[in-house]
């Protein structure tokens, strides 16, 4: 059961980058449960063609396979480990973790998500906003280094923000990116004061990483 | 006693267009977000205190300097050891100068950088401006400018400065692009609400005030056409006002303060080219058309996603535009020349090619040199930040979001 409930966990959150959270769930729900023995994913190209018909993603059903696999993954990589036998060139590159600034930044950028759709209601497509926000950052003086990272979180191959994101440097631009997209979809007026809401509402968090919120901007 | 009521006459005019540049910043300043204004506020005074220097230096020489081709003055760059009367007339054509150069800095203000704006700025003070300037006005020291031999009427400048400068800020703001999200996706315009209507009013009342050294100024002596000049001035401000309110009450628009000053400077714009030789009767129809226009350009420039934050454009060049061929439509007994009407479109067709030609390559080369466009990390912090490191009410920002490196 718990196997079953991490796998849609999963599938709702690559299903999130596409779709609205109620949908995202309906959507969820049509995950049947594997039968013991079978692959986690068994049954997943024929979930992955249903839930495209259901909610008009037709012609990305590849697409949609793939973020639910790294989804998948990524939910289980908290327990991975290098690879034995591998040769060095095939151990996978030490993993990022995620430290207080990443979850701020990561913080920011959720709660700029949140004002967008709740400011655009039915019009809010979270996959579209998540690419704009990498189109953005692709024209930004981001790091290169700190450019996947960002990518994989933003299109849905890690759950979490991973990396160091420091103020005045790849955190503050990575807000940024998401400001300019936040003004180019609601106006700036509107990002203004969104991102005035929002740095404030976390200066009041309980969590005590995020009340630095206002250095990122 | 005559040459000092004179002179005395031109340093009261001079003094009065320079205060038209703080009307310039108040009103640009005001409609500006709050996050911007120290930086509008220093684009207005630092074009004015590099102008001045560009054109002491060269730019009076091209335009009034000795000019026998009709083309370009040659002579006076960086005056000195001159009759005295020259340093009057220097004193009060630097003004002039400022006033076409400032007119850019409300059209593209809040994504500028502070240093290419200024670059811009003094190569208009010292080239663009005094070039088109020596074939209008040209010729204080011997010859005449091409455009003035052919009798072009432009008395104080509608042309001369405000299209001119009309067509830099035209050429900057296609160089430079729309605010951050000005536009959405579907091309329809977003506003972007002033920070301070307040400052804008005093700013519109300042311009209109500094407008009498502007045209009264012109005549160049403390003599008896004073009255008709200062009157039609007056007249082409207020129809103005009123041209831009009966357009807005056409449309169903509502009466906004902004366009209705935005009119009356348009008024103020167009009547400058022809104050001298126009009953007032023309300089009301002259002002009042101007003021409609004004609100019609804005509405053209907006459809085709061009961001003029303070309306420069429709006033400054729509309304010199129109204010030109109305000098040469109004001309007192001799009204409707046909042939008048033609050097009036000459001069203005001659102010396009050069004005907007030479600042579209202007604006492209310092692009090239140095980013014309604020970041967008800038644009988001406000440039007052970005650039200046100080806040225009840090009383009230002192919980401001964009205070970006005062925390850091």
């Amino acid at each position: 059961v718990a196997e079953r409930d991490a796998a849609l966990e999963a599938v709702r959150f690559a299903l999130g980058a596409y779709l609205k959270p109620a949908d995202a769930q309906q959507a969820a729900a049509l995950w049947q449960p594997v039968s013991s023995g079978s692959s986690s994913l068994a049954g997943l190209s024929r979930f992955c063609r249903d839930v495209a018909q259901r909610f008009g993603l037709q012609g990305r059903e590849a697409e949609l396979h793939l973020q639910i696999i790294r989804a998948l993954q990524c939910q289980k990589a908290g327990g991975l480990a290098p690879l034995r036998g591998a040769s060095a060139d095939d151990l996978p590159k030490p993993r990022l973790t995620a430290d207080h600034s990443a979850r701020t930044v990561e913080a920011i950028l959720l709660a700029l998500q949140a004002h967008a759709q709740e400011v655009l209601g039915e019009a809010f497509q979270a996959m579209r906003w998540r690419r704009a926000i990498a189109d953005q950052l692709a024209r930004s003086r981001l790091p290169a280094a700190m450019m996947s990272p960002a990518l994989s979180w933003l299109l849905g191959s890690e759950a979490e923000l991973l990396g160091v994101w420091p103020v005045k440097g790849a955190g503050t631009h990575l807000v940024n990116a998401a400001y300019v997209v936040m003004a180019e979809w609601l106006g700036p007026v509107q990002a203004d004061a969104g991102l005035t809401r929002i740095v404030h509402a976390l200066e009041r968090s309980d969590d005590e990483a995020l009340r630095s919120a206002r250095m990122y901007l | 006693l005559a040459a000092a009521v004179d002179t005395l006459w031109l340093v009261v005019a001079g003094s009065l267009v320079f205060f038209m540049q703080a009307g310039f910043a108040f009103l640009e300043s005001g409609m500006a977000r709050a996050k911007n204004t120290v930086n509008v506020i220093m684009k207005n005074y630092c074009d004015m205190c590099f102008g001045a220097v560009a054109y002491w230096m060269v730019g009076y020489g091209l335009m009034f300097g000795s000019n026998h081709t009709g083309w370009l003055g040659t002579s006076a760059f960086a005056l000195q050891g001159v009759p005295e009367s020259d340093h009057v007339a220097m004193f009060f054509q630097m003004m002039f100068a400022a006033t076409a150069a400032t007119i850019v800095s409300g059209a593209i203000a809040e994504r500028t950088r502070f240093s290419a704006y200024i670059i811009g700025s003094v190569v208009i003070t010292g080239l663009i401006y005094p070039v088109f300037g020596a074939w209008a006005w040209g010729g204080f020291h011997g010859g005449q400018g091409w455009l003035k031999q052919m009798g072009f009427i432009d008395f104080a400048g509608s042309t001369v400065v405000h299209s001119v400068g009309g067509w830099a800020a035209l050429a900057a703001l296609l160089a430079v692009g729309p605010r951050l999200g000005r536009f959405g996706s579907d091309g329809r315009p977003r506003q972007i609400l002033g920070h301070n209507l307040t400052l804008v009013a005093l700013g519109g009342f300042i311009l209109w005030i500094g407008w009498f050294g502007f045209n009264a100024g012109s005549a160049k002596a403390a003599d008896i056409s004073l009255g008709k000049i200062a009157l039609n001035t007056h007249l082409g401000g207020a129809s103005g006002a009123i041209g831009a309110i009966l357009s807005m009450a056409l449309v169903r628009q509502r009466l906004l303060m902004t366009a209705t000053l935005n009119g009356s400077i348009a008024g103020l714009v167009a009547v400058t080219a022809g104050c001298h030789v126009m009953d007032p009767v023309f300089a009301l129809l002259t002002g009042a058309v101007a003021g409609s226009l004004s609100v019609v350009a804005t509405r053209v420039l907006e459809r085709r996603r061009i961001d003029d934050v303070v309306g420069a454009v429709s006033v400054h060049l729509v309304g010199g535009i129109w204010g030109t061929l109305a000098a040469g439509l109004f001309r007192s007994g001799d009204l409707f020349n046909i042939h008048q009407l033609g050097v009036q479109a000459l001069g203005i067709l001659a102010a396009a090619v050069w004005g907007f030609g030479a600042s579209v390559i202007m604006y492209r080369l310092i692009d090239k040199v140095m980013p014309l466009r604020a970041s967008t990390l800038d644009e988001q912090r406000g440039l007052d930040f970005a650039e200046h490191y100080e806040l225009g009410y840090p009383e009230f920002q002192q919980e401001a979001v964009h205070r970006g490196k005062h925390r850091g």
